[in-house]
């Protein structure tokens, strides 16, 4: 690993924007532009997320939430536009700071009207390829895929009980509190990253972790989430969806979130009823993409830690 | 009972696991995709010195453990159990030799230490970076060796065995850094 100063991380950081806009001034992909646009970083509603904690900011005598993704308002927007979009911008969540984690990031996150979940895991190992400015290893799997070379076990239908087993068995958690999907997170986060390496593209999700996926059937049948991930070695860079347009199950899934939270004893908060009077329009058919990109300048300089590609890390602001 | 939450997680924070009192070495932030938190810290047993990992749930939490440190005046051992006392508030613990350990061939009496107090009854002792002891027995020197840099065994006062130059005998004052057992220089009377 290479110490950097602070001017070789101010030109990465110039030269990878310039390499994400020129991506998509480029691209052939489709045949109109892929606009860059801007959006405001507080907005009315937090999201309903029971794993992601806004800010909450009061100003103009109400209360405003920092954006945790700039999501909800890219997609009302789409509505609008019907066009695909990209925007660089920063994102903040409460609660998540650590080796690979900034309460405030940078984020790039793009949607692609027309696009499936094939389409846009092909672009966005592209876009990630140019900005590496180097050639990386790929390696395509599939939740299941993934769980069964390394675990030897079917996610989709395991039982609770063998999972504890293989969380005791492989991790050093020794209560005995967690869900299904706390347990397979657990196992994915602390067996099978360890062991990832080049480019790893991570598809179609257990249901109950969708977030604003879509849904549909895998080649087994199983129901699955139009959900993937593309890890860098261990650590996550991209999130993406073939993305949910029904408004109902969309409102269904935020009611369903607050029950979560509830339970876990978090605040609930307002659902963003803009977003869904939007998505009741009709969101167009498309695809969606968010990148960290403080972690993508890491994986590029080969940085271990979050703060050495930060001007101003968390602690020092 | 006080706990400490995982968002309280720190490195040097004392807690209780598994029934015996640990200080968190360090904690590493996991957290898989939109999916659930995760505290991966790892922990020295002040009991035994080894070193554990655990990993938790972000928002469980732990036991606080009631551990200070103290500083406090070496007084005397009967053999079974060393006596310091507090010199502000004369207040008098004794620790086992579990708790004393290796600190037990550096200690002298009157010399202040860190006593570690796990719910008030010493845990670990910590002797001064620098002792001065005497020489109780050692070869008798072997003159014209000096510029060379010979060393050999001297047994000190409390019975630790350090290597001396090869000029110093029985009734010199050495002074030893406790940390790692080297001679220092003579102690000047």
């Amino acid at each position: 690993m290479k110490d950097l100063s602070l001017r070789q991380v101010i030109a990465a950081r110039v030269e990878l924007y310039r390499t994400i806009r020129s991506y998509f001034e480029e691209s052939d992909l489709e045949e109109s532009d892929v606009l860059e646009v801007e959006i405001p970083l507080l907005g009315h509603a937090g999201t309903t997320d029971p794993q992601i904690n806004s800010f909450e900011v009061t100003g103009q005598n109400e209360a405003r939430y920092l954006q945790s993704s700039p999501e909800f308002l890219l997609k009302r927007l789409l509505v609008e536009i019907r066009q695909s979009c990209f925007c660089i911008t920063k994102a903040f969540r409460d609660e998540e700071h650590g080796r690979i984690h900034n309460p405030e990031f940078s984020m790039l996150e793009w949607y692609r009207v027309d696009f499936d979940l094939d389409a846009i895991i092909e672009d966005s190992l592209a876009l990630i390829q140019k900005c590496l400015g180097r050639r990386e290893s790929v390696c395509r799997e599939t939740y299941r895929s993934l769980f069964q070379k390394h675990l030897n076990i079917d996610p989709h239908g395991v039982e609770l009980e063998h999972l504890q087993l293989l969380v005791e068995q492989h991790t050093s958690y020794r209560e005995q509190c967690l869900s299904t999907s706390e347990a397979l997170q657990l196992l994915l986060s602390m067996v099978i990253e360890p062991k990832l390496k080049g480019l790893t593209v991570i598809r179609d999700f257990p249901l109950d972790q969708a977030a604003l996926a879509k849904a549909g059937t895998d080649e087994l049948g199983q129901e699955v989430a139009f959900r993937f991930e593309i890890y860098f070695e261990q650590m996550e860079l991209a999130n993406g969806y073939y993305e949910l347009v029904d408004a109902l199950e969309q409102r269904q899934r935020f009611e369903q979130d607050n029950q979560v939270r509830q339970k876990m004893g978090r605040s609930t908060l307002q659902i963003d009823e803009s977003l869904l009077q939007a998505m009741e329009r009709g969101l167009p058919d498309c695809s969606g993409v968010s990148i960290g990109l403080d972690r993508l300048l890491m994986a590029k300089l080969e940085q271990r830690n979050i703060d050495s590609v930060l001007l101003f890390p968390w602690p020092k602001v | 009972m006080a706990t400490y939450s995982t968002n309280e997680f720190k490195s040097g924070l004392k807690v209780m696991l598994d029934g015996d009192p640990c200080a968190i070495v360090e904690n590493e932030f996991v957290k898989p995709g939109k999916g659930q938190a995760f505290s991966r810290v790892r922990l020295k047993n002040l009991k035994t010195g080894r070193q554990w990992e655990r990993t938790f749930k972000s928002g469980e939490s732990i036991e606080a453990a009631d551990v200070v440190d103290v500083e406090m005046q070496y007084l005397y051992t009967d053999g079974e159990f060393w006596a310091f006392m507090d010199p502000d508030t004369f207040d008098q613990k004794s620790a086992d030799a579990n708790a004393v350990a290796e600190a037990r061939q550096w200690l002298r009496e009157q010399d202040v230490c860190v006593v570690t107090l796990w719910n008030d009854a010493p845990l670990s002792v910590l002797p001064p970076n620098h002792v001065e002891l005497d020489i109780v027995d050692t070869d008798p020197g072997l003159r014209g060796d000096t510029a060379q840099g010979g060393t050999k065994p001297a047994t000190l006062s409390t019975g630790a065995v350090v290597k001396v130059p090869l000029f110093l005998e029985i009734g010199d004052v050495v002074k030893v850094d406790t940390r790692s057992g080297e001679y220092l220089s003579r102690a000047k009377d």
